[in-house]
Order: C-alpha cells, then structure tokens, then sequence
C-alpha cells in the first residue's frame, strides 16, 4: 500500500470515528465541488526547445515545453499543468508535484559545473513548505567531483550535503560548457529527475 | 516548433505522482510512547511522564471486564494533552446488569524533560470534571535504560492511591491532605479542586521494553483500586499487568493485556498529526508563470485609456482568474496601476489567491502598469487592500527567499469605502445540492444516532453586501428521531427539546435569512441577519467587529431578538421569545493559539460568558475548547453543572490534497443542555474577516509562490 493510500484511510478512518461519513472517492469529491476548482493552463509556448523528463521515483514521463523567459531562468510546462523552473538547466523550483520544491539558488552549483576539479564547495539553499504551510530553508555544501569523459560529453556530479540529506546531483556538459543532460534531485518523495534538453 | 503533442506531451503516469514514501524520521525516540486504557499517554492503566508528538489527535478504545473507554486526546502543546472519554463500565450498579455511561476529561502535563542523571517528570488529573469514577491524580517519572528499556515509578492519588495506599505523604505540609473528602458528585462537572492530592496515596511503576521496531512488551504495578468495578464487574488477584503491544500501522497500535490476575483486556489506539498532510503542498496544478515586461508577451499592447480596451482587459483578466478559482469582483486602469478586486472561492489561504492573482496580471495588462492594488472582497465589502508592485514579481518569482521578499514589499492597508463591482457581478444566483451528516452523542438509550440526508441551499446576491439565503433538509436514513428522552430542564428550553426538533423536522427549513454586510468606518465591519436564523430561533440579529487589518485583537458587539421555532421548522413560531447577545473580544495569542471570550445574555435569559481555546494549525485544522459560567445554578443547569464542550474543524483540502475552502466542524458536548447557550446565527464576522487580515496572509504567505 502507497503511503498516499495509507494517509488517506487514515484520515477516513479518523473521520468515521468522529462521525463523519465522507469517502474518499473522486467522482463523489467533485460532485461535492471539493477538487477540480482550478483549471490546468494550455502552456503557450515560446520557443522549440523541449525538456524530456523522468521522474523513476513516480513513474513519471513528459515532455517539456518552454512558456516564460525571465532573466535566465526558463519555465518548463507539461500538457497536464505542471512546471519546472531551471536557471541555465540547473533546477530551481517545481509547481504541481506535490511535494514541490519551492525555490533554490543556482549560482553556486552552477559556478562549480565551470570551475575545475579541485574547486572549493559552495552553500546551497533550498526551500519547501512543511505540513503547515510554512517555508522551511535546507542548507547544503556542495561539492565538485573529479570530472569523467562519458559518450562524448563531460559528466560532472556534484554531491550537496547536510546533517540529515544527502544528494549527488550529475550533470553531463558539451564541450562548450552547456548542460546536455541531467540527473537532479527534487525532494524526499519525487526523489531525482533525469531530464534531457532537447535544442530545436 | 515541433509536433510535441505526437510525441506524447504531458506526464504519462501522473497518478504515480505522489506514491513514493519519506522513510522514517531519523530523531524519532526508539521506545514509543503508547497510550493507555484511559486514552492517555502511559502504559497498561498506568500513566508514564511521556508525552506524545505535537498536534496528534488520538483515539482509542480499551475494553476488559466490561469496562469500555474510548478516548480522544490531543496533544495541545509538545508538554501538555487533554483527553475527553466516554465510558461504558457494565455490571455496576447495584442488583444488576445495568450499565453506567460516564464522561469525563483528563490532563497530562511533562513539566521536566529527561536528562543523563534525572527522569523526565509529568503530573496529570483525570476526571476532574465529571461525576467522579475515575477521579485521582498522580506525579509521575520515567527514565530511559540504554536504548530499549524504559522504567517508570509514581505516586498516585484518589483511585490511584487505591490499592497499596498510605498516609498522603502532603500530610507534612498540612493535615488537612490526609482524608480526601467524599466528593459532592451532584450534578457532575464541577471542578473538584478541594480534593486533588488529598487522602491516602500509593506507589505505582513499570517497565516498558521495545523488543522490536513494531513490538513494545509491558509490566505494571498498578496502584488503581478499582473501587466500583471490583467485586461487581470482576475479580482483583494480583496488581500486576502484562501487555503486548503491536504497532499494525505507522499512527495505529493493537494491545493485549493480562490485568489484576484474572482479565484480558484489548485496546486498539490510532491517530494522525494535522501537521502532517497526505499530500504535502496539495494537488493543484502549477500556477501561470511570470511574463516579466520585454519578454515576449501576449499583452505586449500599449494602453490608452480608452474604455473600450479597458473593458477588453476586464474580460481577459476575469477569464483569466476564473481558471484559477478567482472571481473577479472589480477593475479599474488608472495610469500606471490597476485596482483589482477579487473573491477567493477556492485557496483555503487567501495568499496564494493573491499570489495567482498578480501572476495573471503581469501576463495580461499592458507594461505601463507598474502598480497591483488587490483588494480581497467577502460578501460584497472590500476587508483588505494589498499594494503589489509589478516589478517585485518579476524580480521575485524565482528568488530563493522570494515569500518573505514579496511579503515585505507588499502593502496591506484597510480600503476605505465601498467596493466598485463590475456590471455583471449583481445580482447573482447559486444553489446546491450536498449530503448532510447530523449526529447525537452520549444518550444512555443509544450512545451514537445519526441522521444522513441532502441538503439544498440557494443563495441570491442582489446587491453588493445583501444576500438572501436559505436551506432545506430531507432525510433519507437515520435514527435520530428515536430518542425517547424527554427534557428534564427546569430552565426555558431553549436546546434541550433538540430531539423533538429532530423528530418532527422532516423535511425541515433549517435557515431562511436576509443579511447585510457592510463597513460602517476603518476598521468595522457590520452584519444585519433577519428570518429564520437557526434551526430552533428566528427573529433579528446585528453585529458590529473592530478589528484593525494589521491587529491579533478584534471586538464585537452583537445584539439579537429571536423567538422560538416550531418543532416542525416550517415557518412558525412557539411562544418563547428572548432579547440576546454578547459583547466578545477576540485575541490570537502567538502560534495557533486563539482566544475568544463573549459575554452577555444567553437563550434563557441566563447572564454570564463563555471562555474558549482552540489550536488552529497552518492548513486549516483547529481544535479547541469551551466552557460557559452562567448565572444559572449549577443544580437548576442539570446533567455536567455547565455547558462545555470541544470542537474539532478538518479542512477538506487537507484530506484530499484539493484546493477547496470547505471544511467539517463537529462540536462534541458532553451534554447538550438549556443554560449558556447561545445563538447559532450565520455569517458572524470574525471568522470572515480574520482570514483576509495580515496576520493570517503573513502565515499562509509560502503559498502566495504557489
């Protein structure tokens, strides 16, 4: 049984002991105008670049296209309303997951993917919200690992670290320094994306 | 562009979405602390100086010998949890098999935390309300051996100084702890302070060992006496207890026990955290990104202050928010800002309303708005007006700490005057059709009754601030209406005949009102309700509310004239009629915390207030609290000597993961009787004020990026 479905009769389970008989059935939630209050938006695109992303952890498979440009950070959007945030192809934020991330900085990690083998570590920050709505700041070091040459690009990990979360972030980078493909982590329960930039 | 949709755009498996699962937390204690017999944290009947995870909302049900409790605690703050329990004790009243019910409540408060040297210390009271049975008090310290292994030992008081008792060691200090007087039990629901910690007291202990992660073995000395159980229920041997206890599910624990030499007992106690959501920041999908100016845009038109383009703008900004669960309410271009304004119908924190809100404005008005005046409408009255700049979303959108950022920036005033509504917000007409669920506790005949029905509502705006509403009910299963117990009250009864509403209500008009909202000055807001207000009382009802938009304080007057309903609450009235009201003041005290105290003159003509706590977490949950002193006598109020009670609201949202701002309130009396009642009108103003107020949209504000 998925945690989802665990929580979910729990909390039915709960609520039929407080003497409440609601099941959690979609088509009786939206009968009850309890869910679907707020419409997926058609991405307008602008411009042909795609994302192919995988999420292993959910099973999840898309297709990414860009809808909005501000300074260099692109937002990404599937058919099925979900975005992706990525400054230069680093991620910085998820909308529509669940358990989103709700911003990063990318200047440090970033920084390393140019710098060479021995350079030092950089902070790095993250934020989610916890169970009530509150921002929660995780911070990190980040360090480079030694470069490997890998189907003809340069694969690059990163490892960022904190007291209670570790994730190696691998970033596969052409000759020219620009981000062809990608294994990134999200949060606890998306866990990585491997994500493939398609240039059109 | 390439053909993204023939290539399988959008996520193939997004039901899988949310199916992985976090591993456990890595702080978590190795022993757990389970909850005993009488639903609070201890071990078989005995209590330890444990205390479980903030916020959880338990329930259990033991049962031994005929001896039933099912209890509902909740840890109100990480030391401190109360517990409300309704017992069934079989075969003690004399001559027989006739049960007793008993209500009753207990606290439990860790007042010392466990260190290297010394024991974490707890002191708890039970049944300090009720009619008694289960009265005593202890002082309890447990110690933690090595990483599996927990003892406890203790020192209780009234029923736990039963067995093994000895003069009250208190003694030294004044002879008068020595006897603990025979308690006046009455009526019940007196505070019985004069007998806390008095007469004999005994020794109590145990010791828990977590064989494994799942299985939790415990041994007691129990120093409960059972005084009313043993003989007529059953037979004390021995005061030692065993139990098994398996943890079947992360939040749900099975018990079997080995009691007093002669009884096996089971307990199952299972619980859930509102802090801890099933679905994490919730389902609904991503909101419409920033279009920063210079990017390429579809607003990229210059406006020229004609009307005409105006209206245009309206059109697509309102088409625009009502994919996102916003009514657009108002509109007005000025030359470099646009005043918005919106009702929120979906986002349980009106922060992310407004934060979806300005993302559709920077995608669709043209680039010389530097300026977003959104200002937040309920029930056609303007009640907070925040100042956004256009260039802050733009700059903050992706910045790491840009909720906190985007907050700061933003101004929250209070808007001065009416709201200016678009041509075709007035007048408005809504229904709908839902289930309802009512339900009657506690009656000795049959503890739990519940009536299932649907219930119709219809709802006419007519102008901005009036509206006329109204609900009808039928019931389509139930047995409510088999309650035989006739009132007692030597009060007016004004509550007490509720199952003679119940019986003859069938289809019943539970509420027929006309009401006006409006702000008669900065910082008030007014409400007149005339019709049928409630169930029970129809007449005339006006509320005044202070409450400054930046201010955790608000008070209010409300003044009412009602007459009694028919049984059958069709549209006339019994002879009964009755000047009401309450002056309340309304303070949030940090951290969830809220407080709220009205007093004034109640249903039957009784004068006194009433005295209310609730915990409300971030996501919409709350649980509180309530008790009313009258000038009633606690003899001529009956059954519980007072009105109290506690209340429990579950935002749906946090069920299903859903944007919605329905929620489930239940309010569990004890009993439900005449003194200090009060009123039960629609639309009182402080809970539709308080959410769109700056403290609220400060703490929902994470969302706003949502």
């Amino acid at each position: 049984m998925s945690l989802r479905t665990r929580s979910l009769l729990r909390a039915a389970a709960f609520m039929a002991l407080a003497g409440l008989g609601l099941g959690g059935c979609e088509r009786v939630m939206s009968a009850l105008d309890m869910g679907g209050n707020v419409g997926r938006l058609e991405p307008a695109l602008i411009g042909p670049d795609r994302l192919a992303v995988t999420i292993p952890a959910t099973g999840a498979v898309a297709l990414l296209g860009p809808v909005a440009q501000n300074g260099d950070v692109t937002v990404w959007q599937t058919l099925d309303g979900i975005t992706l945030s990525m400054q230069r192809d680093v991620l910085i934020g998820t909308r529509g997951l669940g358990e989103d991330l709700m911003s990063a900085d990318a200047e440090g990690v970033l920084a390393l993917l140019q710098a060479g083998a021995d350079a030092d570590p950089v902070p790095h920050f993250r934020t989610h919200l916890d169970g009530e709505d509150q921002t929660v700041f995780r911070s990190y070091y980040c360090f480079r690992d030694a470069e490997q040459p890998d189907a003809g690009l340069r694969r690059i990990e990163i490892r960022c670290t904190a007291p209670h979360n570790t994730f190696t972030n691998t970033f596969w980078l052409d000759a020219s320094g620009v981000i062809m493909l990608s294994r990134q982590w999200i949060s606890p329960t998306q866990q990585y994306m491997n994500v493939r930039h398609i240039r059109g | 562009m390439r053909g993204y949709a023939a290539t399988g755009f959008g996520w193939v498996l997004t039901a899988a979405v949310f199916a992985a699962s976090p591993g456990l937390s890595e702080d978590a204690p190795r022993i757990d602390t389970g909850y005993n017999s009488y639903g609070y944290p201890g071990m078989i009947d005995m209590p330890v100086a444990a205390s479980r995870p903030d916020g959880e909302l338990a329930f259990s049900v033991s049962s031994f010998a005929g001896q039933t409790r099912n209890t509902l605690t909740f840890q109100l703050t990480p030391r401190l949890s109360g517990s409300f329990r309704y017992a069934k004790l079989e075969n003690l009243l004399p001559g027989g098999t006739k049960a007793l019910y008993d209500r009753s409540f207990s606290v439990h408060f860790r007042f010392a935390d466990e260190t290297a040297w010394r024991p974490a210390l707890a002191v708890g009271l039970n049944d300090f309300l009720g009619t008694g049975v289960y009265s005593s008090e202890y002082v309890v310290a447990t110690k933690t051996i090595g990483e599996r292994l927990r003892v406890t030992g203790g020192l209780g008081w009234g029923r736990l100084g039963g067995s093994g008792g000895f003069t009250n060691p208190l003694s030294f200090i004044s002879d008068r702890f020595e006897t603990r007087p025979e308690r006046d039990i009455g009526r019940g629901g007196d505070v019985e302070s004069q007998v806390f910690f008095r007469g004999d007291a005994a020794f109590f202990g145990g010791v828990e060992w977590q064989a494994t992660d799942k299985l939790r073995l415990t041994a007691e000395y129990s120093s409960d006496s059972h005084p009313d159980e043993d003989p007529a229920a059953f037979e004390r041997k021995s005061q030692l207890n065993f139990g098994a206890t398996y943890k079947v599910a992360p939040m749900t624990d099975i018990s079997l026990r080995y009691l007093y030499g002669s009884e096996i007992g089971v307990q199952i106690s299972t619980a859930l955290n509102p802090k801890t959501r099933p679905f994490h920041g919730g389902r609904e999908p991503a909101p419409p990104p920033v279009f920063p100016r210079g990017a390429p845009s579809v607003a990229a038109l210059s406006w020229t202050g004609q009307v005409e383009e105006s209206a245009a703008y309206r059109t697509r900004v309102a088409e625009a928010l009502d994919a996102q669960g916003v009514r657009l309410h108002g509109f007005t271009l000025a030359a470099d800002s646009a005043r918005i304004e919106i009702e929120n119908l979906t986002y349980p924190q009106e922060a992310q309303a407004v934060g979806r809100t300005a993302r559709v404005l920077t995608r669709l008005l043209p680039p010389q708005i530097e300026r977003f005046d959104i200002a937040l409408v309920s029930a056609g009255v303007p009640v907070t007006s925040l100042a956004i700049r256009r260039a802050d979303m733009e700059d903050f959108e992706h910045d790491l700490d840009g909720a906190w950022k985007s907050f700061q920036h933003a101004r929250v005033t209070s808007p001065a005057g009416r709201s200016t509504p678009l041509p075709d917000r007035y007048p408005r007409f809504e229904w709908n059709l839902k289930p309802y669920l009512s339900t009657s506790l506690f009656d000795p005949d049959d503890p739990i009754r519940a009536d299932f029905g649907a219930e119709m509502r219809l709802d006419y705006e007519v102008v901005p601030g009036l509206e006329f509403t109204g609900a009808v009910r039928k019931r389509i299963a139930g047995n409510l209406d088999e309650s035989t117990r006739p009132s007692n009250s030597v009060l007016p009864r004004v509550r007490s005949n509720f199952n003679l509403y119940d019986k003859e209500g069938d289809p019943s008009l539970t509420d027929l009102t006309a009401a006006y909202y409006f702000k008669p000055g900065k910082d008030l807001y007014g409400r007149v309700t005339g019709g049928y207000l409630e169930r029970m009382f129809g007449g005339i009802s006006g509320e005044v509310l202070w409450k400054p938009v930046y201010s955790p304080l608000a008070l209010g007057v409300e003044v009412n004239y009602v007459k009694q309903r028919d049984f059958d609450q069709r549209f006339g009235f019994q002879d009964y009629d009755v000047a009401t009201g309450h002056a309340s003041a309304y303070l949030e005290l940090g951290n969830g915390f809220h407080a709220q105290v009205d007093a004034g003159r109640y249903l039957a003509k009784d004068w006194g207030a009433t005295f209310a706590l609730d915990r409300e977490f971030g996501n919409g949950w709350r649980v509180g609290a309530f008790a009313t002193f009258t000038d009633v006598s606690f003899d001529d109020f009956g059954e519980g000597s007072f009105d109290k009670g506690i209340r429990i609201t579950i935002p749906i949202s946090w069920i299903t993961g859903e944007p919605t701002r329905t929620d489930y309130t239940t309010t569990i009396r004890p009993v439900q009787r005449d003194g200090g009642a009060r009123l039960d009108v629609g639309g009182r103003l402080y809970e539709r004020v308080r959410p769109l107020h700056k403290p609220a949209l400060e703490r929902g504000w994470g969302r706003f990026w949502r």
